[in-house]
């Protein structure tokens, strides 16, 4: 969320310039929908598909607004991944988001939109690791085909670790599931998606982070529409607030259940994280003691909705009867997240929570939601 | 006089703890209450405990109105002592401020818990919080069953487990203690012992509980009105020996038995129930069940509710006679004294609620009762419901209407 906007807030100047642009050549009156080619390997929140046709999701949203800035309406092409920027070059298609650019001639990328994580993760079976090098030799990693992984292409290519590759998120992840690779990468708001929306049984619940990747739009260099125009009405979309709200109905904001990466816990599910941050066990499954502590800033209630799924009365209730009915104390409010991070660093048995982009290799993830 | 001197020890060292504690906590709770009650006949009260009442549609602003502060001093990571103090309309206070908890507590380990010193304990579902309104869906714990208990605060141990156990997390309390419970009626000192586990998985809850106690009702009153009943060559032929039988007023023995469950149901449905026996040597204290069912559904903020509840007292006629050649009115007296005896004060309750979060500390409660005598109307009784002695036209039922704001601190 936060690189997200920072990137959208950083680009209101050239969304001025696109307007200004606009209104010099206006909008085009033409019939002719905007050809926008939807990768096969894409999988909620960006694509929403029933009977292999795209619905909804963020990208589908987002390539209807950067058609209505230009006076059409949009045609989705479902094509496989590797064909997506050479139908660009075609002329074949005139837009593709969330796609990565290959330096194609004919192919104009566009401004970066925003940041997605990508993660590490594995089935409920297999250890955690704090760092892909930790794995053992040899080991099975759910990838994606076609997708590059800056922080594992080093390892794919010396055989210390090998692809297992798939044809969309959603395959891999429901292979990790059923333990076909032992572990996967996905990206944060897909794997955050099956977490919430459809949950899988045998994803664990701790996540490693490998840096994240940058989200533009392609435009073909002989689309229907004038190119430049095509580009000016993407950083005005990437301006406005509709943008900003897409991002919040679809890639919520990643908030990441986190301890000090010296504490012995790895992973964590859901159903303990309730019943420890509601009072209702002052242990982990294993007999180790766990402190809850809170966060009092906005993060407080992104916690509640998606992690506890609960009010924040219920928890104020819960922790009333341990309160004042001669149990535990309700666990510490810290003023935000970099109090939270301090204090987790300090605290190799405290859990808490921080917005994803402040976890850092002293922090572990063991939950994600 | 020991009482005393180890609860004055036990206050030394726990204020003297709270206040050496490296790290402080002052919170607190409390509810403003105001009920009234419908019939021109009888009175009624939140609360058996509640000294005042309401009769026709007066309101009132007692009954469940309280306020508490608590001290929470943590002195090393396994040690705390906590201080709480309440004011509310109980019998033998009326607001004046009491200690309700006061005591030491130990983490022994991740597992094991010791509290020394005063403390309610664990018998019923509401046992420790039955004055914290926030805490639960009702107005307050369900009369069909916690009438059939005090819930007075003893000075004691009580030694808690807790631990992964069946899919599910157990709790185990162990504790007991002596006590001084005040009434209306008198006071009853005497002592208690609470076995009470909780298992919870997932969306449900289990609870069971047995809890043995002996006491003595101090009561000058009672005695003075049954002892020309007990005097030989007096209007009763057999009420000396009977009253000794089942009218003891010392040593006492009550056991209480609880079972209870909460189940969330999905789509914001929860289904509690509870239910409690109590077995007793004397008819000063009656035998009795009670049980409830309530059924809530949480809409964001609001939670509207219904329960449905049943008490009844089991125990049998004393069949007490008159002398022979006594007028004949002694005959009909001891027959509605033995009848007043046995308690007969079953009833059911069936109530509708709404409870509405209007913050995350507070909720406000709108709750209509309507308690039903089910075997007798007539028999005087000073308990949630007054009925006064002569009342012949009390058609057996009331409703009581409550709005209650909680909130913690």
């Amino acid at each position: 969320m936060t690189a997200a906007c920072t990137h959208l807030a950083s680009t209101r100047g050239a969304a001025t310039w696109a307007l200004a642009l606009l209104l010099v050549t206006g909008p085009s009156q033409a019939q002719e929908p905007l050809r926008v080619a939807v990768s096969q390997a894409l999988s909620p929140p960006f694509v929403i598909s029933r009977d292999n046709q795209p619905l909804a999701g963020f990208d589908i949203e987002l390539t209807r607004l950067i058609a209505a800035q230009v006076g059409r309406r949009a045609e989705w092409q479902v094509l496989p991944r590797p064909r997506i920027e050479a139908a660009l070059a075609a002329g074949e298609a005139d837009l593709a988001c969330n796609a990565d650019p290959q330096r194609r001639e004919g192919v104009l990328a566009g401004p970066i939109l925003l940041e997605i994580q990508d993660l590490m993760l594995g089935h409920t079976s297999s250890p955690a690791a704090d760092a892909p090098e930790q794995l053992p030799a040899a080991t099975l990693v759910g990838t994606l085909l076609g997708q590059t992984y800056p922080a594992l292409d080093p390892l794919f290519a010396d055989g210390r670790l090998k692809r297992d590759d798939a044809l969309s998120d959603e395959k891999l992840l429901r292979k990790l599931a059923i333990n076909r690779h032992p572990y996967g990468v996905s990206s944060q708001p897909v794997v955050s998606w099956y977490t919430s929306q459809e949950p899988l049984e045998g994803l664990g619940g701790w996540r490693l982070q490998l840096g994240s990747r940058a989200y533009r739009c392609l435009v073909s260099a002989r689309a229907r529409v004038d190119s430049r125009q095509l580009l000016a009405a993407i950083a005005q979309v990437q301006a406005s607030s509709r943008a900003i709200q897409l991002i919040n109905d679809f890639l919520a904001p990643a908030l990441a259940v986190v301890v000090s990466s010296r504490s012995p816990l790895k992973d964590v599910n859901r159903q303990t994280l309730v019943e420890l941050f509601m009072g209702q066990r002052a242990r982990l499954r294993d007999g180790s003691l766990a402190e809850p502590v809170m966060s009092a800033d906005t993060t407080r209630q992104q916690f509640f909705n998606s992690v506890l799924k609960l009010a924040p009365a219920d928890y104020r209730s819960a922790w009333a009867a341990q309160q004042f009915g001669g149990r535990r104390r309700a666990p510490l409010e810290l003023i935000g997240p970099d109090a939270v991070k301090a204090y987790l660093q300090r605290n190799n048995d405290a859990i808490g929570y921080l917005p994803l982009n402040l976890v850092d290799a002293s922090m572990r993830i063991v939950f994600l939601p | 006089m020991k009482g005393w001197r180890w609860f004055t020890g036990l206050a030394l060292l726990c204020t003297t703890a709270v206040g050496q504690a490296a790290d402080l906590e002052i919170g607190g709770f409390g509810t403003l209450s105001a009920y009234q009650g419908n019939s021109e006949v009888v009175a009624v009260k939140p609360r058996n405990t509640s000294l005042r009442s309401s009769r026709g549609g007066q309101w009132r602003f007692d009954g469940d109105t309280v306020l508490a502060v608590q001290a929470r001093g943590t002195l090393t990571e396994d040690l705390q002592a906590v201080w709480q103090v309440q004011a509310t309309d109980d019998v033998g206070y009326r607001f004046r401020p009491r200690t309700e908890w006061l005591y030491l507590g130990w983490r022994l380990n991740p597992a094991w818990s010791l509290r020394l010193g005063r403390q309610p304990l664990s018998v019923l579902h509401h046992s420790e919080t039955r004055n914290v309104g926030l805490t639960r869906v009702t107005a307050r714990p369900m009369a069909a069953v916690y009438v059939l208990t005090s819930i007075t605060p003893v000075d004691g141990a009580n030694l808690s487990w807790s631990g992964d156990a069946a899919g599910g997390v157990l709790t185990v309390d162990l504790g007991g203690g002596r006590f001084n419970a005040k009434a209306d009626v008198g006071r009853a000192p005497g002592n208690v012992a609470s076995l009470y586990a909780r298992w919870q998985a997932g969306a449900l809850t289990l609870r069971a509980g047995v809890s043995p106690s002996t006491l003595d009702l101090v009561n000058s009153t009672l005695s003075a009105q049954l002892a020309p009943l007990r005097t030989p060559g007096g209007p009763c032929a057999n009420c000396d020996a009977v009253f000794s039988e089942r009218l003891q007023t010392e040593n006492i023995n009550l056991r209480l038995y609880n079972i209870g469950l909460s189940w969330k149901l999905g789509g914001g449905w929860t289904l509690d129930g509870e239910a409690v026996r109590r077995t007793s040597s004397s008819l000063v204290t009656a035998s009795a069940d009670g049980w409830y069912v309530l059924l809530s559904r949480r809409m964001e903020l609001l939670t509207p509710y219904a329960a449905y509840g049943e008490t009844r007292y089991r125990d049998r006629p004393l069949g007490l006679q008159a002398s022979p050649g006594a007028p004949a009115q002694v005959a009909a007296s001891l027959a509605a004294l033995d009848q007043r005896l046995q308690q007969p004060l079953d009833r059911s309750i069936a109530l509708l609620g709404l409870r509405w979060f209007v913050h995350e500390q507070a909720s406000l409660k709108l709750q209509l009762e309507r308690w039903q005598a089910t075997r007798d109307t007539r028999t005087p009784r000073n308990y949630e419901i007054l009925l006064p002695a002569g009342s012949e036209n009390w058609s057996g039922r009331v409703h009581m209407l409550s709005a209650n704001l909680d909130f913690v601190f």
